[in-house]
């Protein structure tokens, strides 16, 4: 709770500081807030007051997933500098904008009640629709804009509606007295719940792009602000993993009931993303696909349920957001002021400048599940938990498709390492654009190397 | 008495509903959801919500409505610069929402109505309950959505904004 008051008051002051010119301070006071935040998140115990009314629960699981939200929120916020060119009057305003959209995503992690999940995913959204449409001189950008927002409501509305539904079936938004309606009802429950169960995850689907929900993300990944692009691509699609595990690991006895639903999705978004991505010219577009790719790998922890799925999404969810992290920065420094940025613009990276190279090599590697990387065991930990339950057929859909991103990935890395590129003078990075690479980079080898680390944190 | 207001006013709501997806003209559009509002909040009223569906009817049919017609008035849409859509893609939507009805359909004819244990007073939607409801069961939530509001204003005066090009 403390943290998502220091988030508030730390988007305020954002947009304060913004009212009073101090754009040199707007990061470090930006990046002490979110430290702070982090330290109160991880150390808080108990409840101080949502206490009685179970309204946002701080539990393990949603103070893991909540430090790892503001972590990457963090190195979104390091790759900043030289890429809010577009921004520099209303930069502070993005900024503030992007601090409430957190809170909005520490909500969807850690809520006990279907008001606050809504709440959350709302506190999410709203904001990213602007900021998705905050190139304002761009085309693309605005058309992104509208398309995300029209479509987003049209899913909110999915999800009221399945909320609605399931508190007429039970009379109640509480999670805890849901799980207890449905224990006593065994197997009685209203069939009203369980619509209203599907519609929930429908609108939750939309969220993470899951196809065939997916349709908006390439177009929306591709026009927007690629910060912003980053930002959602790795800040979005972990709260939203986070409040759908949260969901489906609520308490529901039923749950195999929407098994179906959930295979028919898994295998849906892993093949359509991978197939995709592989005829993309764009590597905006490229990226897009492949994490709608990654969304459908996640999906399988949250079709096979079992108590392991918690910290298997966590895992992957860690693995994916610091590659991604990774590429989104690599592709700002090289490849975003191309007008289409394709693979050839990232031609001859090794020689102009090799440490950079094996770094987004490193993060294509992790993205497509090649060991030492945490990448790999991240995909290792949702497999194994899968077969353990007898889940093999979409297991090996998942092996087949793993193998068609290699193709991808390694295009791109090819063409890093044996292309010639033109010889134009290199570009200048900003110092802190090269702390997020190497520092999520390392991060990546190390869980590679000792995964079971974050076991301990459940 | 009850049954039968009830019975009325949700022919009324999925008749006007059904009007405005399907009439032409924009301005009829609006027409028709101030009439679904209105036979809304006369659903809300039969349940004891009386401060909901005043609210309703000043916020909607009101507020929000007299938007919806300024913007239509200012778009000036009309059957030429509408998009034509093909036939494929109307076949495609068609399907799905009647399947998708379909469905809700069969589910809420099946269901049993969960009995409804509190007791029906007349007084349980003024708001001095609500705001006892608002104010400590919600309270949390209530103070949330400030948050959600303070960006939502944010963001549109940074998109409404002009020359703030860089």
């Amino acid at each position: 709770m403390s943290a998502i008051i220091t988030l508030s008051v730390l988007g305020i002051l954002v947009l304060y500081l913004g009212i009073f010119n101090f754009k040199k301070v707007l990061l470090p006071v930006i990046l002490l807030g979110l430290t702070v935040a982090f330290v109160l998140l991880a150390t808080n115990t108990g409840n101080v007051l949502a206490a009685d009314m179970h309204m946002l629960v701080f539990d393990a699981p949603a103070r893991a997933f909540g430090c790892l939200l503001i972590l990457i929120t963090a190195g979104v916020f390091c790759l900043t500098p030289g890429n809010m060119e577009y921004a520099t009057k209303f930069r502070q305003d993005v900024f503030g904008l992007m601090i409430f959209s957190l809170i909005g995503g520490i909500m969807m992690i850690s809520y006990g009640n279907l008001i606050t999940l809504f709440l959350g995913i709302e506190t999410l959204s709203i904001p990213l629709y602007v900021m998705v449409g905050s190139k304002r001189s761009d085309l693309k950008s605005n058309e992104a804009a509208m398309k995300y927002f029209l479509l987003g409501a049209f899913a909110t509305g999915f999800l009221l509606l399945g909320i609605a539904l399931i508190y007429g079936a039970t009379g109640s938004f509480d999670f805890r007295v849901i799980a207890e309606q449905c224990l006593t009802l065994q197997g009685n429950v209203s069939s009203w719940f369980e619509i209203g169960v599907l519609l929930l995850l429908i609108g939750l689907s939309f969220k993470v792009s899951a196809a065939p929900f997916h349709f908006w993300a390439p177009d929306v990944y591709d026009g927007a602000p690629t910060i912003v692009t980053t930002y959602m691509s790795t800040v979005v699609k972990i709260a939203g993993f986070g409040a759908l595990v949260r969901f489906t690991r609520g308490g529901f006895p039923d749950m195999h009931v929407f098994g179906q639903f959930t295979f028919i999705l898994a295998i849906l978004t892993m093949t359509i993303g991978n197939f995709v991505a592989t005829q993309q010219k764009s590597i905006k577009r490229m990226l897009a696909y492949s994490s709608i790719a990654h969304a459908g790998y996640m999906l399988i922890a949250i079709h096979c349920s079992t108590n392991a799925s918690l910290v298997n999404i966590f895992i992957y969810a860690f693995a994916y957001s610091l590659a991604s992290l990774v590429m989104f920065g690599v592709f700002m420094a090289i490849a975003d002021k191309y007008e289409l940025a394709d693979i050839d613009s990232f031609n001859g990276l090794s020689k102009k400048n090799p440490l950079v190279a094996i770094c987004a090599a490193i993060a294509l590697l992790s993205m497509a599940g090649i060991p030492i990387t945490a990448g790999f065991f991240g995909k290792y930990y949702i497999f194994a938990s899968a077969i353990d339950s007898n889940y093999f057929l979409i297991v090996i859909i998942a092996m087949l498709n793993s193998l068609v991103s290699l193709y991808y990935y390694l295009k791109l890395i090819i063409a890093m390492f044996f292309k010639e590129g033109s010889n134009d003078v290199s570009e200048k990075i900003p110092a802190l654009h090269y702390f997020v690479i190497f520092g999520c980079t390392a991060l990546n080898i190390l869980i590679g190397l000792y995964p079971n680390n974050l076991m301990m944190l459940f | 008495m009850q049954a039968a207001l009830f019975y009325g006013l949700s022919i009324v709501a999925i008749m006007c509903a059904c009007g405005v997806v399907v009439s032409r003209n924009p301005i009829h559009s609006v027409l028709f959801l101030i009439l679904t509002f209105f036979s809304i909040s006369g659903h809300y009223i039969l349940m004891n919500a009386q401060f909901i569906a005043l609210v309703n009817i000043i916020v909607y049919a009101g507020a929000i409505m007299v938007l919806f017609l300024f913007v239509v008035m200012l778009l000036n849409l009309n059957k030429e610069s509408e998009p034509h859509k093909s036939d494929l893609v109307k076949i495609i939507a068609a399907t799905s929402a009647g399947l998708f009805s379909l469905v809700l359909v069969g589910v809420l004819k099946g269901a049993t109505l969960p009995a409804y244990e509190g007791m029906m007073d007349s007084e349980n939607g003024l708001v001095k309950n609500l705001g006892r409801v608002l104010f400590q069961e919600f309270l949390l939530p209530f103070e949330l959505s400030s948050i959600l509001f303070l960006s939502a204003m944010v963001g549109a005066v940074l998109l409404g904004k002009k020359n703030v090009q860089a």
